[in-house]
Formats: C-alpha cells, sequence, structure tokens
C-alpha cells in the first residue's frame, strides 16, 4: 500500500510542468470559487444588513392577526399603551435582545407653504432608533432627538418633491382616531437616504411623541426588536413568543426575512447565479486538470499496458489514476483554499467600491465574506472535479488492448 | 497439425502428427503447460484485413526454452500475446495449466499473469519513478498472500539472482540497457511464475548485453524449471533454444528440436 501510494505521489510530481498547469487550474478554480462566494454572501450581509438596520429590525411584534388584515382595519390591530410596555419590558428581559422600540406607521400630506405632499409616516423612539437606523445615511441636518421632539426627518425623495432643506418648516396633517383631520407644526431637521429608492420617495420619521399628538393616539402599532446576531433570530422568536404566551399576551412576530421581499428575491437571484457559476468554474477544472491528466495518462500509455501485462488488473490502474487524480486535487485544492482566503483577507483590508445595488440608491464599500462552507463546498468541488475529470483517461486506459498498446509503441 | 516439446532438454524430441493426449502423455505423462488449438488472428476487416495467424497449432510442455523465430510481421508477437491472454484470437483455443483462456474472465486472465506468467518486453517499460526493486516488487504487492517481508526478501534474491544486488535503489534512467532488461526479466521472475513469454528481449542491447540475458534467461530455465518461450530474431538466442518454432506469414512452418 505505502508503495502504491508512493508511486501515485512520484507520478503527481512526474512532469512538474504538468503538474504546475494542473495545480494551477485546481487552484485558481478553488480560489474563484471562494471569492465569487464571498463576494456574494458580502453583498446578501450587507442587503440582509441594510434591511434589518435601515427599515426592518431583526424582529416586529404586532397584534395577532395584524399581517393579514390590519389594512382592513387597522385600528383594531394598534397595542395600547400599557400591554406595549408589557411587551417591551419582556423584550428586554432576553439577553440576546439588544434594542426594543415602539413604531406607529401613519399615513398623510406634509405642507411645505404651497406644496402638499403626501408621506409614509413612521414614529419613532429617537435614541432607541439610532440603532435601527445605523444602514441610513444622512445626507443633510441631524438625527432625531428627544429633545427636539417637533423635527423630523424626510426621505431624500420626498425632501426633494418638497424642495425642502433642514430648518424648513413643514406642517404634517393626518386623519386622527376619531376621523378628523389634525394638523402638527414641525421643522425638517434633517433628510436621509435609506437606500431603497420607494422608500426614500415617500418616507418621513419623527420622534413618537410628535406623532401621538398628530393622530391624538398613543397606542403602538408595533414593537421592533433588535438581536445581538442575525443568527439568533429563530432562538429569540421563539423565546419572545413563548414569553408572551406565559404572560397571556395574544401577537404575532415576523422575522427580517419575513419582511425583506427586495433582499430574498435579491438573494434567490444571485444564489442562482452563484451556483452557475460554480459550474462554469467546475466545468473549466474539470477540462484543464483532464487534459493535463489526460495528457499524462497517454504518455504513460505503455508503461500501464505493461503494468496490465505483468498482471495488475485493470482495477488496480484505475485506482492508481484515480489516487493521482485525487492527490492532485487535494493539493491543488489547498493551494487553491489558502490563495482564495489570503485575497478574500486583502480584497476586504482594501475594500471593494459597489454600484448601487439593484433598487438601491445606495453605492456601498464591501468586500469579501470568508464563509467557512462556501470554503469547504469549494474544496470539495475542486477535488470532485479532479477525479471526474480523470474519468475518461483512466476509463480509456483500462480500456485500451494491452496488445494494441504495446504493438504501437 | 499437433505438435509437442518435452519438458526434460536432455530427453527433449520432436513428436510429430500424433493425437493430442497421446503426445502429452509421451512427452510428459500429463497435460502440456501450454496447449495453442488451431488459432488464427485477423486484424481489421475488408481491403485493410490482415491475417497475423493462420491455425497455428503446437504444445508445450514444462521447463522446456523454445524460441520462436521468424522475419518481422510473422506472427510471433501476436502468438506470445494471444498465449499470455494479452490479445484474444479470431478463432481457435488457447490453454494454459489445463484451463481455456477463452472461458475466463479479464481478472482471472489478469490473475494468470500475475502468478503463473511472467512478461518479458522488447522494451524495458519500466516505472521511471520507482527504484530497481520497487520495480520488481510492484506486481507482488497485488500478491495478497505474500506479506511485505517475503515480498523483500523476493526482491532480493531475485535481484542477487540477476546481478543487480548493488542497484536496488536506482532509477530505470540510470541504468544500462542490458541492466533494465535484467530488471524486466527479475520484475517477470519475482512472481515465481510456470511460464516466461519474451517478446524479443535482447533486440535492444548490444551482443555482450543480449548474451548476458540470454546466459541468465537458461540458467533460470535449467536452475527453476520455468518455462520459457520468446520470440527472437537473435542467432544467439535461437541457437540457445532446446526447440525452435519457426512462423511464416502466420503459419508454423518448421518445428527443430
Amino acid at each position: 500500500m505505502i508503495l502504491f501510494l508512493r508511486l501515485a505521489v512520484r507520478n503527481v510530481f512526474r512532469n512538474r510542468i504538468r503538474t504546475v498547469v494542473a495545480l494551477s487550474a485546481i487552484g485558481a478554480g478553488c480560489a474563484a470559487l471562494i471569492l465569487n462566494g464571498g463576494i456574494v454572501f458580502n453583498i446578501f450581509r450587507e442587503l440582509r444588513e441594510d434591511a434589518i438596520r435601515g427599515r426592518l429590525g431583526h424582529l416586529q411584534i404586532y397584534r395577532r392577526g395584524y399581517s393579514e388584515k390590519h389594512l382592513e382595519d387597522p385600528e383594531h390591530y394598534l397595542i395600547p399603551s400599557e400591554e406595549a410596555n408589557r411587551i417591551l419590558r419582556l423584550a428586554h428581559d432576553n439577553s440576546k435582545v439588544v434594542r426594543a422600540t415602539r413604531r406607529r406607521e401613519f399615513t398623510g400630506l406634509i405642507s411645505d407653504r404651497d406644496r402638499h405632499v403626501p408621506f409614509l409616516g413612521i414614529g419613532v423612539e429617537p435614541e432607541e432608533d439610532v440603532e435601527f437606523s445605523r444602514h441610513t445615511t444622512l445626507r443633510a441636518g441631524a438625527a432625531l432627538s428627544a429633545e427636539n421632539p417637533n423635527g423630523a426627518l424626510l426621505g431624500l425623495g420626498l425632501a426633494k418633491k418638497l424642495n425642502g432643506k433642514t430648518g424648513d418648516a413643514l406642517s404634517l396633517m393626518a386623519t386622527t382616531k376619531s376621523g378628523s383631520i389634525n394638523t402638527v407644526h414641525a421643522r425638517l431637521r434633517g433628510i436621509f437616504e435609506g437606500g431603497l429608492k420607494e422608500y426614500d420617495d415617500w418616507a418621513l420619521k419623527a420622534p413618537l411623541l410628535a406623532v401621538e399628538q398628530l393622530l391624538l393616539d398613543d397606542r403602538t402599532e408595533q414593537i421592533v426588536v433588535l438581536v445581538s446576531r442575525t443568527e439568533q433570530v429563530p432562538e429569540v422568536r421563539a423565546e419572545l413568543e413563548g414569553a408572551f404566551r406565559r404572560e397571556g399576551l395574544d401577537l404575532e412576530t415576523q422575522s427580517w426575512n419575513e419582511l425583506a421581499l427586495f433582499h430574498n428575491q435579491v438573494v434567490s437571484l444571485f444564489g442562482r447565479e452563484l451556483g452557475i457559476i460554480r459550474l462554469i468554474v467546475a466545468t473549466i477544472v474539470i477540462l484543464g486538470i483532464g487534459n493535463a491528466i489526460g495528457m499524462s495518462i497517454i504518455e504513460r500509455g505503455v508503461e500501464l499496458a505493461t503494468l496490465r501485462a505483468v498482471g495488475i488488473r485493470a482495477r488496480a490502474i484505475a485506482v492508481l489514476l484515480f489516487t493521482e487524480a485525487l492527490l492532485m486535487g487535494l493539493i491543488g485544492a489547498a493551494i487553491g483554499t489558502a490563495l482564495g482566503v489570503g485575497i478574500a483577507r486583502v480584497v476586504s483590508q482594501i475594500g471593494i467600491l459597489y454600484p448601487s445595488p439593484p433598487g438601491s440608491t445606495r453605492p456601498f464599500v464591501g468586500g469579501v465574506d470568508i464563509i467557512p462552507a462556501v470554503v469547504a463546498a469549494s474544496f470539495l468541488i475542486s477535488v470532485g472535479a479532479s477525479l471526474v475529470a480523470a474519468v475518461f483517461p483512466a476509463w480509456r486506459a483500462v480500456r485500451c488492448p494491452i496488445a494494441s498498446v504495446l504493438r504501437h509503441s | 497439425m499437433i505438435r509437442c516439446y518435452g519438458v526434460d532438454s536432455a530427453r527433449a524430441r520432436k513428436v510429430t502428427d500424433a493425437p493430442l493426449a497421446d503426445t502429452a502423455r509421451k512427452c510428459h505423462g500429463g497435460e502440456p503447460l501450454i496447449k495453442v488449438n488451431r488459432v488464427q488472428r485477423t486484424f481489421g476487416t475488408g481491403s485493410g484485413k490482415c491475417v497475423a495467424l493462420r491455425g497455428v497449432t503446437l504444445e508445450i510442455q514444462s521447463g522446456a526454452f523454445v524460441a520462436l523465430a521468424g522475419p518481422s510481421g510473422s506472427g510471433k508477437t501476436s502468438l506470445l500475446n494471444i498465449i499470455g491472454g494479452l490479445d484474444t484470437p479470431t478463432a481457435g483455443a488457447i490453454q494454459v495449466e489445463g484451463r481455456y483462456l477463452g472461458s475466463m474472465t479479464e481478472a482471472e486472465i489478469s490473475d494468470l499473469r500475475l502468478r503463473r506468467i511472467g512478461f518479458v518486453l522488447q522494451d524495458s517499460n519500466l516505472v521511471p519513478v520507482l527504484s530497481v526493486a520497487e520495480n520488481v516488487e510492484f506486481p507482488l504487492l497485488f500478491r495478497h498472500e505474500l506479506a511485505g517481508i517475503v515480498r523483500r526478501s523476493r526482491v532480493a534474491k531475485i535481484l542477487d539472482r540477476v546481478g543487480l544486488s548493488g542497484k536496488k535503489g536506482q532509477r530505470p534512467n540510470e541504468l544500462s540497457g542490458g541492466e533494465r532488461q535484467r530488471v524486466a526479466l527479475a520484475r517477470a521472475l519475482a512472481g515465481e511464475p510456470a511460464i516466461i513469454l519474451a517478446d524479443e528481449p535482447t533486440a535492444n542491447l548490444d551482443q555482450d548485453t543480449g548474451s548476458s540475458v540470454i546466459e541468465l534467461m537458461r540458467m533460470l530455465n535449467r536452475e527453476r524449471g520455468t518455462t520459457f518461450l520468446y520470440a527472437t530474431h537473435d542467432p544467439k538466442l535461437i541457437s540457445s533454444a532446446d526447440y525452435l518454432l519457426r512462423l511464416r506469414d502466420g503459419i508454423l512452418v518448421e518445428k527443430v528440436a
């Protein structure tokens, strides 16, 4: 067995130039898979965090039935202030919850002297909202502040519609709980860009206190929760749902990925693209190494036929050739992994300036994520491709009539 | 036509026109080691058809030292390949140690070559990345009944026998042509086969080296009783044989004891 392995190892390094070419093909393929996967996952992560820390949070808590029916009867699904405080307390009791805050969404008209523009308003708690707005870029002015309850932020598109500048006086109009129209006066404190054009064109953010004054209602529409790590969301969700049940609170929760439809579509699209790239790279590796292994086997045709002539079974010859391909695959994949991880680290240090992703308004600086599952898959694909590449040459080598090979030598 | 060549060179004689069974009994008192019965081999079809063997029949008893002579293209290599199971006849049958090759699977024929038939080719075709000792040991790896220590002991003995014990660690490219051919012979003999089939083993060697290989083959034949059947053009190798078979255009035209 040792001699068998020794022969395989020596055969791998027999023709150094060919070995270098084959290892380069495998290594480059493996590195390409790691980098491609790392870039795609980095973009996914950026989009995900954009959705979570720009708009949605990790979890949203509503009255049961809100998701399906709140458009038909929004009043029915609002949470009274006292109940909202109980929910916040329960959320804060969970050690994995970093932030929990109340929100109230509403619609209305905004007027700036002679212009009247509809908006989608979000009432937030200014201190808590900072953490939920990390992926929101402030284009002008300052963030919301509890000390300035009448200061409102406008999305970039909405500000353009109003030709608004920071410090401008605004009038916000909305329908109250009783059905009458109410107005509050506010100042344009800042202009933000959330990354999603449709959102920026309509969004207005104002302190919850001002919104309650406008709507004449202190009820909450949703509690938004941020947990320490995105991967913990399912666990925290289950724990919170358990706690709500125990407290007799009839609530429903939705996680960010159920709400981020745009993110899900992009992930689905890019995920498929990643699969196609993997297939293309695996094909290139198979062709590259197949050529190298094929040449090596053709050159050694007489030698292999002689080994069969002295009684070594065709199957053993095939095992020898596959062992060589496996060794080549393992070495090439190891080189490719080192190369891919090394390049990923360097590129992440430097950063890549990406243009705005589809539907987004904001370019971002990304890197290459080193995802263990992607690295492992790339390694296995490269080794697998090496073995697949050896199938045809090995099949030919063991099916070739011995006498014919020896005669033509 | 059926011919049989005896085992003992001292008592060897040419027997002609006798029935197969009778002949075998007369020669050896048992089954011949190799029986070739009306073997034909044709390559290609139509206008490109080439007939290499035209109904060759012969028998070889154990311990014989037989030369197979004839001009190039007369069918010597084809006959050796068919006897060794490297090729299959278009018609006719081959028996080695009483077993019909035609009824054996490819794996069984491989095992037969591994254990009972040694091959020496015109070019030694050694594995260049293995040392002399490793080249000789490599086929023995597949004889699972042989422990490592037995294999290495056999290799040491056979290398000593062919005069290469001092070069066991060297690679084939560090050896002369004659030395390489002796390694090929050692590789064929290490499995202690009953038969050695050699295809022009001295063709690529100078006269002196060729003579040393012939002497070695002859010595191993006498000492171990290994049967040798070799194709050759070499007059020295022809004159060393106990029996000479001459082929022309695929027909066995002369048999000399």
